[in-house]
């Protein structure tokens, strides 16, 4: 488990990116951390695996600290949004520099995916495209067989089919190895399907979080018209988040929070009712404009 | 501290990996350079003792090789998504910088170690290259530290800095700050200076000291005799400072310690300051301003001594012009390193600060009363060059003597020992020249018998080097053994004298005793010399200009010596035939000399039965009667000899 506690980290007097942050994040599960530019995504990152020294706060892996701490990092990997490769070095060359220095480093690993995605190991990096590098990078750090990867901006560059085939890497490597992953991109479909917990990171705070799946059951768009002529407090014995009428139907978003709502709308004898899926995306939409942010502004 | 954890072997071995480059251009490319250089030396050069030139190579390296180095390893702090790659790998901050540090001393180590073996190696082979051990072992040693000096400096600028501009700058503080100002206050104090030397006791005052102007009459109220001082500087600068000012001596046992502890204390500064630094400083020259202002401005320090000379010599157009050139470089100073011009309003605030205060204490300098005024008794030695042989002298009445005489001929130019003066503060070393003439008997005799207590202390058994009229002896046991046997005749003219080199505490030390010392010396000398001669007669037939360097008047006339170059290289097979075949030199007073300049050198015959020379001279000549262009030479001679007669 990844316990984050009171975070605060400046790059000179003015300019503070996190401020007293506290997360925890569960073993064994993809946490997706959304933000805009800026937010202080990968500076979280960088932190997390020790780069950045914090201003104040600690970062907990299972009650260690992990700032510096060697024995600590060998179960840690990450991926950073703008990728560095030794001058003249392969993918080859990449493989054996990480398996020097992770001692569960699987140079099968890499010789298997790279015949599958047909990435030349002998070649140099320095020929690949954007996306082959990337995929280069993210086969080395899965190969560690780290317990925790991070990845920043995870599928940038990456073409659909190849996003999928590393996708299913990472749930076959959660499965096998109980790893847990953070990865963070600022596009939220990009990270809905793979996701399990869900955190907003927004002026250097965690706006936001939450999993995936309480999220997705807990909310729905419902879309009612009753006999009669009604308003929005016809429904108070719900969490309405939004409410929107046009003409004789209405369309709602309801947060259920332990609550049967279709018993509750069942009762006022409908003349329609439909309940609809919602995408990740709006889910954050309606829970922002119910906290008071404008959507557009945090992401 | 475990040292076996703190480095990580692996991570050692992919730095290595990665730093092909760097690493084909030490163990490969600048070792070829060396050999080169050694192949190139034997061929051009009889004998070399010049152990800078062999070396010159690695000399030049110490500031380029250890500033690579460095780069390779800790460059990756210049960019961010390198410091990421890094940084987020299963190692922790002390093994990274440990790691690094001391990977990059083995390496340096190794470098070195090859140049070394590789200098002894051709030392061995080749007799002519003079190579002693204690030599490679001075140059192993020193420029080892040297070097591990350089690249604990500039992995501290690295590591300060993350920005290889500003490293560089911090580098250059380092090393060369201390220099700076002590060359600027040496120049501000020296340049306008009038020096005395103060001298209350009879025994040391001059006889006919002469004095015209009004403060020299003032000071000599009090005893104080005009005199010139040069304050010596620069033997405390470490070894790359002191190879960049051409500084002798560069192996110098204080400064080598000197490095080995600053190298020592900039490495632990280095490593605190990588434990503590921020990884999001690279690219641009520090995110906190501070320390960028502070880097910026010191480097106005030199910059500022020109504009205070400008103000000083062209007052306020000199004002004008200094504060525009400071200012300039101020502004691009912030380009190169920052790309920009940084918070304008801030910086000219701190440059008219610094401006004013570095303007302010080359004033101050300036302004204080530069009169020095030495006591004789404070004298600690007086050092004497003598052919070579350095006699310190502490002894009081002798001091107090040599004093009187310098004093009293300020200006005699026929100098016979070169000196320096030794103070007990040790802060003044004075140039000064003595007169052989000049000097009483009393002093002469010390001085031979303290060169004689040298000759006879010197360790024969250890002679690295015979040189003789520029050709370097073969050391054997039979040479040696002839020198031993000569020493009472230390003394003797500069031509004929054999310069023995000892390499002993860190220098070569020389003695020179008479090649006629002994009749056996002289013997296996001049046929050697005479051998090498022929040799290189042989050899370099491109230019040879044969004349008489001692003309035997009995036998030469003065129109055989202007016709002796044309008529010897119009013989010289036949001359090189005789030399070879009269080869059997015994000591004698008539003897002839003849030099020769060949394309690469100059070389001496000396001819022991100057009548049959003479003869087969005469046999040259009628040879070349007939020929037109011998004609036109004694015609040119008597024209040459009428207009000598007109004048």
């Amino acid at each position: 488990m990844i316990e984050i506690k009171n975070l605060t980290k400046s790059f000179g007097k003015n300019k503070i990116v996190l401020e007293n942050l506290n997360s925890t994040i569960k073993d064994n599960a993809i946490y997706g951390l959304v933000g805009a530019n800026g937010a202080g995504k990968s500076t979280l990152l960088r932190l997390i695996n020790s780069i950045y020294t914090p201003d104040s706060g600690t970062i907990l892996i299972n009650e260690k600290d992990v700032y510096d701490n060697e024995e600590l990092k060998q179960d840690m990997v990450f991926v950073p949004d703008d990728l560095f490769f030794y001058p003249g070095y392969s993918l080859m060359d990449m493989a054996l520099y990480y398996d020097a220095l992770y001692k569960k480093f699987d140079m099968n690993y890499i010789l298997e995916h790279a015949n599958n995605l047909k990435l030349d190991k002998n070649a140099k990096l320095s020929s690949f495209s954007k996306g082959m590098k990337r995929q280069c990078a993210l086969l080395c750090a899965m190969a560690t067989n780290a317990k925790y990867m991070f990845f920043d901006e995870t599928f940038d560059g990456l073409d659909p089919v190849v996003r999928k085939y590393f996708k299913s890497l990472l749930a076959d490597m959660m499965d096998k190895n109980g790893t847990t992953i953070i990865m963070t991109s600022h596009n939220l479909r990009e990270l809905e399907d793979i996701c399990d917990n869900l955190g907003l990171l927004y002026k250097g705070n965690i706006l936001f979080e939450s999993d995936i799946d309480t999220l997705k059951t807990n909310m729905f768009k419902v879309q009612i018209s009753l006999k009669d002529d009604f308003n929005k407090s016809t429904f108070k014995g719900l969490k309405i988040l939004s409410y929107k009428k046009v003409g004789s139907v209405a369309t709602l978003i309801i947060d259920e929070q332990g609550k049967d709502s279709k018993e509750i709308l069942e009762k006022l004898k409908p003349v329609i009712l439909d309940y609809l899926p919602l995408t990740l995306e709006e889910v954050f939409i309606y829970q922002m404009e119910a906290l008071g942010y404008e959507f557009e502004s945090v992401i | 501290m475990n040292l076996k954890a703190l480095f990580n072997l692996n991570y050692f071995k992919e730095n290595i990996k990665k730093s092909k480059g760097i690493l084909a251009f030490l163990f490969g490319i600048v070792p070829l350079l060396n050999i080169l250089i050694l192949i190139i030396c034997l061929f051009e050069k009889e004998n070399i003792l010049e152990f800078s030139l062999i070396s010159s190579i690695t000399h030049i390296g110490m500031y380029i090789i250890p500033i690579a180095l460095a780069v390779s390893l800790f460059g990756f702090l210049f960019k961010q998504k390198s410091v990421d790659f890094v940084m987020s790998k299963p190692l922790s901050r002390k093994t990274v910088y440990f790691t690094n540090t001391a990977g990059g001393i083995l390496i340096l180590f190794v470098f070195l170690l090859i140049n070394t073996l590789i200098y002894g190696l051709f030392g061995i082979l080749f007799n002519s290259l003079v190579i002693p051990f204690k030599l490679l072992l001075d140059y192993f040693i020193f420029y080892f530290i040297s070097y591990v000096f350089m690249y604990s400096i500039i992995s501290l600028g690295i590591a300060f800095s993350g920005n290889f501009i500003t490293s560089l700058v911090i580098l250059f503080i380092v090393i060369l700050l201390y220099p700076f100002i002590t060359l600027a206050n040496g120049y501000l104090t020296n340049s306008y200076s009038i020096n005395y030397i103060n001298c209350t006791e009879e025994a040391c005052k001059p006889t006919n000291y002469e004095c015209y102007s009004t403060d020299c009459k003032e000071e000599l109220k009090n005893n104080n005799y005009f005199y010139y001082l040069d304050k010596k500087i620069g033997d405390d600068y470490t070894t790359p400072v002191r190879f960049t000012y051409g500084l002798n001596n560069i192996f110098s046992s204080k400064v080598l310690i000197k490095m080995f502890i600053l190298s020592i204390i900039y490495l632990s500064v280095g490593y605190f300051i990588f434990q503590k630094r921020k990884m999001e400083e690279n690219e641009i020259s520090f995110r906190n301003e501070y320390k960028h202002y502070i880097v910026k401005s010191i480097t106005l320090l030199p910059v500022c001594i020109i504009t205070y000379f400008l103000m000083k010599e062209i007052h306020f157009i000199g004002l004008l012009i200094g504060i525009a050139i400071a200012f300039i470089y101020y502004i691009v100073y912030d380009l190169i390193t920052r790309k920009e011009i940084y918070k304008f309003g801030k910086s000219l605030l701190i440059f008219i600060i610094s401006f004013g205060i570095y303007n302010g204490m080359y004033a101050i300098v300036d302004c204080f009363d530069h009169n020095h005024i030495l006591k004789v008794k404070d004298i600690d030695s007086v050092v004497l060059f003598n052919y070579g042989i350095n006699i310190e002298i502490d002894n009081k009445k002798i001091i107090n003597k040599i004093m009187k005489v310098e004093m009293s001929n300020m200006e005699n130019m026929d100098t016979y020992y070169d000196s320096i003066i030794k103070t007990k503060n040790g802060k003044y070393i004075t140039n000064i020249s003595l007169s052989n003439d000049n000097i009483s008997t009393e002093v002469k005799n010390y001085i031979k018998n303290e060169m004689k207590e040298i000759v006879n202390k010197y360790n024969y058994n250890n002679i690295d080097a015979v040189e003789y009229r520029d050709i370097y002896i073969p050391v054997t046991k039979e040479l040696k053994s002839l020198i031993k046997e000569s020493l009472n005749n230390f003394y003797a003219s500069d031509y004929e004298n054999l310069i023995i080199y000892n390499y002993n505490n860190h220098k070569y030390e020389t003695i020179r005793i008479s090649v006629n010392a002994n009749k056996e010396l002289y013997k296996y000398v001049i046929e050697y010399a005479n051998n090498i001669a022929v040799k290189d007669m042989k050899n370099n037939s491109l230019y040879r200009n044969f004349y008489l360097s001692e003309m035997n008047s009995v036998y030469f006339t003065e129109f055989d010596n202007y016709i002796f170059d044309y008529v010897l290289n119009n013989n010289f097979d036949a001359f090189v035939r005789y030399v070879e075949n009269n080869n059997k030199i015994y000591y004698t007073n008539s003897y002839l000399n003849i030099e020769f300049y060949g394309d690469r050198c100059y070389r001496n015959i000396r001819i022991n039965d100057v009548e049959s020379f003479k003869k087969e001279f005469d046999s040259y000549k009628e040879k070349l009667k007939n020929e037109e262009e011998y004609k036109n030479l004694i015609e040119r001679y008597k024209q040459d000899n009428e207009v000598k007669y007109e004048y």
